[in-house]
């Protein structure tokens, strides 16, 4: 996506690259100050002894969920980042899990993680009492859930399966209820389809891992629409993982190999990348990610840990 | 004429999934068709100086050494192999006991050479790395199970790959202990090394990939998981701690071959304990080397000179096995 409207700094930059082509500054150290970023003050880093986490959640009374996939648990941290308990452990029984990567969670606090390995979803209450197991297939085979999406009334969840590269939609009780998608590139389609997020109207945003980019669809399956492809310049990914979707509909996409997160509107319109003076930050393997109001959290896979961030946007009109 | 990215990539593997045949290289592959999704100095965004990309992605240098490209680093390969797309976490995380990397290869590897460059290349840093064993450019395992496709740079059969670099393990393959059968489903129980060694796949030291039977220390047990029920000649008591032959080398010129001792977790140790691997190497057989009271036993030593025992038993323990040890004269 283009801005449509140039803001100061860009007319600096293109003045920069202007003097740059003519010699006086190299026209890559000009063109680097292009791209708009939204600084972010790191409030808390959780985790010290995770293993490849790469999911968050936020539940009831700010109580922060994390999928601590190699150590095959569930890490629970208060709202002020100190660890309150563990759910699960590795294995195929009641509470057990086998190389979990997602989560979601309903309105009540309700938490649903998608247990990959074990071809299922569990559910816990929001005071970590197991609930039930939701075991997933489609026509006759099992499905290998990467993340799952709560509806706001708590009666739809939201399923990216890994294997058959489609959504699928299952009630609170563990029916299919309709699916969407399969392997391919055409729109509508997905190579991976990964995190799932639901913006404030109910829409459904799914981060297509190989497609690199973002379809968005209503809670029906019919597409509205799509943004990024595989490149390097803002609004493009290698490695888009996470999305989170904040209360006004801004979506914020984690690219692993690059290290960036990037925002955009409603529309799809790259609006900024976080970082400070038109640097982008480098995150650890950013995966997944959670908006909490004014707060951002972001999951960075090899450094096992998960950063709290308070985002500042830039100054300025944005598209 | 368009092509479908899966049909891209799928024609770029296969065309080099033949190496054998010595036809198209990785790289003329990748010229001819559209890689960046993991050559990620193919994007414009990224080649082009006039580019401005979010971030910069640096340059690895692709040597005749054979040192790879940023495609084939570690951390491109986890930008799949992370559970969101395949499912590799295991190799990634603490405490994975599967084989090293990130390290250089011990004095005992050899690296061997295809066409005057490394079959098994290094990193830019000349360390292991996943591109060593695999390539995503390589699809070793034609006919089989497609569980098993693993894009392995050689077939795991008979221990090949393994070999390729251990050479010094390579006298186990149709020994009495080379026991992996051909018909497997599970990929790591498949080849000769797979039996006993899972690379990715343990979470016990040395890679191990069966169960432990009873035993004093670590690598006893290792041992003992098939020979629960052979006769034994008894543990060597595990609080006797020995020098290992770098040390036993320096006062001990007459000395034989290397006999082993370990530590807790089953490593060869500086100072360690006597275990069953201190006499018996199953890698290795010299069977045509000794009597034939002695083949089959996998004894280290090409004969009884100065053996570790003596230094505790004195020169007598040399005719103490001789006459209570060796089945022969058991007999």
């Amino acid at each position: 996506m283009i801005c449509k409207q140039r803001s100061n700094r860009q007319a600096f930059a293109v003045a920069l690259g202007v003097f740059g082509c003519a010699g006086l500054i190299p026209a890559d150290v000009a063109l680097a100050q292009d791209i708009p970023t939204a600084t972010h003050n790191t409030r808390m880093t959780l985790g010290t002894s995770l293993s490849l986490p790469s999911d968050v959640g936020v539940g009831k009374d700010g109580k922060i969920y994390i999928v601590d996939g190699g150590n095959h648990q569930l890490a629970v941290f208060d709202a002020f980042g100190a660890r309150i308990g563990t759910l699960g452990e590795q294995g195929s029984e009641e509470a057990q899990f086998e190389s979990p990567v997602g989560l979601g969670i309903s309105r009540k606090g309700e938490v649903y993680v998608a247990d990959k390995g074990n071809h299922r979803l569990q559910m816990f209450s929001a005071d970590g009492r197991y609930l039930q197991e939701i075991a997933l297939e489609e026509n006759g085979k099992k499905v290998s859930p990467v993340d799952v999406a709560v509806s706001a009334d708590g009666k739809e969840l939201y399923v990216s399966a890994n294997n058959s590269h489609r959504i699928l939609v299952f009630s609170s009780d563990g029916d299919l209820l309709r699916g969407w998608g399969g392997e391919g590139e055409e729109p509508g389609m997905f190579r991976y389809p990964a995190t799932i997020g639901l913006d404030p109207d109910g829409n459904v945003l799914v981060v297509d891992v190989l497609n690199q980019r973002v379809q968005k669809f209503d809670s029906e399956g019919q597409l509205l629409l799509s943004f990024g492809e595989l490149g390097g310049k803002p609004g493009t990914f290698f490695r888009p993982k996470g999305i989170a979707v904040d209360s006004v509909g801004r979506s914020y996409v984690s690219d692993s190999y690059l290290g960036a997160i990037q925002v955009f509107n409603d529309s799809g319109e790259f609006l900024y990348v976080l970082g400070a003076g038109g640097q982008t930050t480098v995150f650890s393997t950013p995966v997944g990610l959670a908006a909490d109001g004014p707060r951002l959290l972001v999951v960075q896979m090899l450094a096992g840990n998960v950063l709290a961030l308070d985002i500042e946007p830039p100054m300025g009109p944005q598209p | 004429m368009n092509y479908s990215k899966p049909m891209l990539l799928a024609v770029c593997v296969g065309l080099v999934a033949v190496p054998t045949s010595g036809s198209i290289r990785a790289e003329e592959a990748a010229d001819l068709f559209e890689c960046g999704e993991c050559h990620v100095l193919r994007i414009r965004d990224f080649k082009s100086r006039r580019a401005n990309p979010i971030v910069a992605v640096e340059e690895y240098p692709e040597e005749p050494t054979g040192t790879q490209d940023i495609a084939s680093t570690s951390g491109m390969c986890l930008s799949c192999h992370d559970g969101f797309v395949e499912d590799s976490r295991d190799i990634w995380k603490d405490g994975h006991n599967g084989h090293p990397v990130g390290m250089r290869p011990s004095e005992r590897v050899v690296l061997p050479e295809l066409d005057g460059a490394p079959e098994f290349p290094l990193n830019e840093d000349g360390k292991l790395y996943c591109g060593t064993c695999h390539s995503a450019h390589l699809n070793e395992s034609e006919g089989a199970p497609e569980k098993v496709n693993l894009f392995m740079r050689a077939s795991s059969a008979g221990g090949q790959i393994c070999q390729a670099c251990h050479q010094d393990k390579a006298n186990i393959a149709d020994s009495v202990h080379d026991k992996g059968s051909r018909r497997s489903k599970d990929f790591e129980a498949r080849g000769t090394c797979g039996y006993c060694h899972a690379p990715h796949a343990s979470d016990k030291p040395l890679m191990w990939a069966r169960g432990q039977g009873e035993g004093n220390i670590g690598v006893n047990r290792f041992c003992r998981d098939c020979h629960d029920d052979a006769p034994h000649p008894g543990e060597h008591p595990s609080n006797v701690v020995a020098w290992s032959q770098q040390v036993r080398a320096s006062n001990r010129s007459r000395s034989p071959a290397e006999m082993p001792v370990f530590d807790e977790q089953g490593h060869a140790a500086r100072v360690g304990q006597i275990g069953c691997p201190t006499c018996h190497n199953l890698h290795r057989e010299r069977a045509a080397e000794r009597p034939e009271h002695l083949q089959g036993l996998f004894l280290r030593m090409p004969e009884l000179v100065q053996p570790l025992c003596a230094d505790c038993h004195g020169r007598e323990t040399i005719f103490l096995y001789k006459f209570f040890h060796s089945p022969a004269s058991r007999k």
